[in-house]
């Protein structure tokens, strides 16, 4: 295997992150290099061999000059992680061009980052990426289905949205109605995505007819909740969907005209990122993709939404791993 | 989705995805444009969630609508789109009402009361620091559970329209 290693340089370092960042670096033995000037940073980057693995954390305030070192060209894979604190939509426009830049992390301690870390730390090293298990507690049990038409469609966004509105008590004023709607949107955009826009057959497709889908064509869509998460996953057997359509999507501002010139303009992405804490895309190469939405369900609506976003794009390539 | 529409109201309910279709909505439309109303509402509370394939179809309709619409109790997941893209408001459209989620600490209990732009929410050009009125329901205290600045942007992005219609 490769050797991996994982680098720090931060505008304003915040301890906690770096340290955090470190212990979990160690606990999946890889060696963590905190660089705290850009002179000992390059110095490091420059030493680095050409058969390594390197992910590089850093943050928003210093896109401008990532910008600058992703130009050198470096022989080794490199890949960025950065921590954002601004809005995730002026962040994923600002690099949406640098292709390095893969994960952008919304600086919200909340209880699951460190778990977030991990898993990103450990998808980084053993380029296993694809699977919803991986992201909800051991207990949750994970629901999959198949589609192939569209009555399984309709039934499988339909069961996710009855399995969540029933948690509430009948006649009691629950937000599970609501989280239920937001789940379901998810689901269904995420699976019109996999349907339609993966799928070279059906990219044009009047979407209001009924479709068929071959066993090659079929989706699979996997859910579960492990009691604080509540995540959504739709496969696709195309691998396609690549990082700069994912940043662009999430960045672009989205004009009535724009909308209704074309099939959506990433509308739906950009509905799914609204609804969605965490979204995260895998991609093995020409082989498939996963997207993945996890949510959050919180009592107030207002914590809900408050909450920080974070974008993830794994990719590797099967043959020859990137 | 399945609609129905009497003298200047047009009520949905359903699913707003790939399967409504644009030609229904026309053919909804013709017999309130015969009566050559200067404005009908489009009611669209019952319908349970919408997909990006079913919001461009309905932004479809309404550009090419005969008659301006007026969004009344305007549910979460619309006002949602109404955010989230600029120009929405097109061919005289506008806002009278909509739905706002409200939550009572106490029980945590959840409730969405509907408003009126205008009066019960003024016509601002920011709603920084703005503050909504915790209500009382059932001898309990709700309070606003949304950010007020960036839930109501629609109406103090489209302040100007809003002004002219209200």
């Amino acid at each position: 295997m490769k050797k991996s290693l994982i680098l720090t340089h931060f505008f304003e370092p915040e301890w906690a992150i770096v340290n955090k960042i470190n212990t979990i670096a160690k606990s999946s033995s890889i060696t963590p290099i905190h660089c705290p000037t850009t002179e000992i940073l390059e110095e490091t980057l420059s030493k680095i061999q050409s058969d390594s693995r390197v992910l590089f954390f850093s943050d928003e305030g210093l896109i401008s000059y990532v910008q600058s070192l992703c130009k050198n060209n470096y022989e080794f894979h490199f890949e960025i992680a950065l921590f954002i604190d601004t809005k995730i939509e002026s962040v994923a426009n600002s690099v949406s061009e640098i292709e390095q830049v893969k994960y952008l992390i919304g600086k919200d301690q909340n209880e699951s980052f460190g778990r977030d870390l991990a898993i990103l730390i450990k998808k980084f090293k053993n380029s296993d990426i694809l699977d919803l298990e991986k992201y909800l507690s051991f207990g949750a049990d994970v629901h999959r289905t198949k589609i192939y038409n569209s009555k399984q469609k309709h039934d499988s966004v339909a069961e996710i949205f009855d399995f969540i509105s029933g948690w509430g008590d009948p006649g009691y004023s629950h937000p599970y109605d609501d989280y239920a709607r937001k789940v379901s949107e998810v689901t269904d955009e995420l699976i019109l995505n996999a349907i339609f826009n993966a799928n070279p057959r059906l990219k044009s497709a009047d979407r209001s007819l009924e479709f068929i889908l071959s066993e090659a064509e079929c989706v699979d869509v996997a859910w579960g909740f492990d009691g604080e998460v509540f995540g959504v996953s739709v496969k696709d057997y195309f691998g396609k969907f690549n990082r700069e359509t994912v940043m662009q999507y999430i960045s672009a501002q989205r004009h009535f005209d724009d909308v209704t010139g074309n099939s959506s303009a990433g509308l739906g992405l950009k509905l799914i990122l609204e609804r969605t804490h965490n979204l995260i895309t895998n991609v093995e190469v020409e082989r498939t993709t996963e997207v993945l939405a996890l949510v959050r369900f919180d009592a107030r609506n207002r914590k809900f939404e408050k909450r920080k976003k974070s974008v993830y794009y794994f990719s590797v390539n099967t043959k020859k791993i990137s | 989705m399945r609609a129905a529409a009497a003298d200047s109201v047009m009520k949905f309910d359903g699913i707003l995805d790939e399967t409504t279709s644009f030609e229904n909505l026309v053919s909804l439309a013709q017999p309130i444009e015969a009566n050559s109303p200067e404005i009908v509402a489009a009611d669209l509370s019952k319908i349970q969630r919408a997909n990006s394939t079913g919001i461009v179809t309905w932004l479809r309709f309404v550009k090419q609508c005969p008659f301006p619409l007026k969004y009344v109790n305007s549910p979460k997941w619309l006002v949602s789109q109404f955010n989230m893209i600029n120009g929405f408001f097109v061919n005289g459209s506008y806002v009278e009402s909509f739905q706002v989620p409200f939550f009572c600490p106490e029980d945590e209990s959840y409730f969405v009361f509907t408003m009126l732009v205008g009066i019960d929410i003024p016509i601002l050009d920011s709603y920084t620091n703005f503050i909504v009125p915790n209500r009382m329901l059932n001898e309990k205290i709700y309070e606003v559970d949304i950010e007020p600045e960036l839930y109501f942007s629609f109406i103090s992005q489209n302040a100007k329209i809003f002004r002219e219609k209200i």
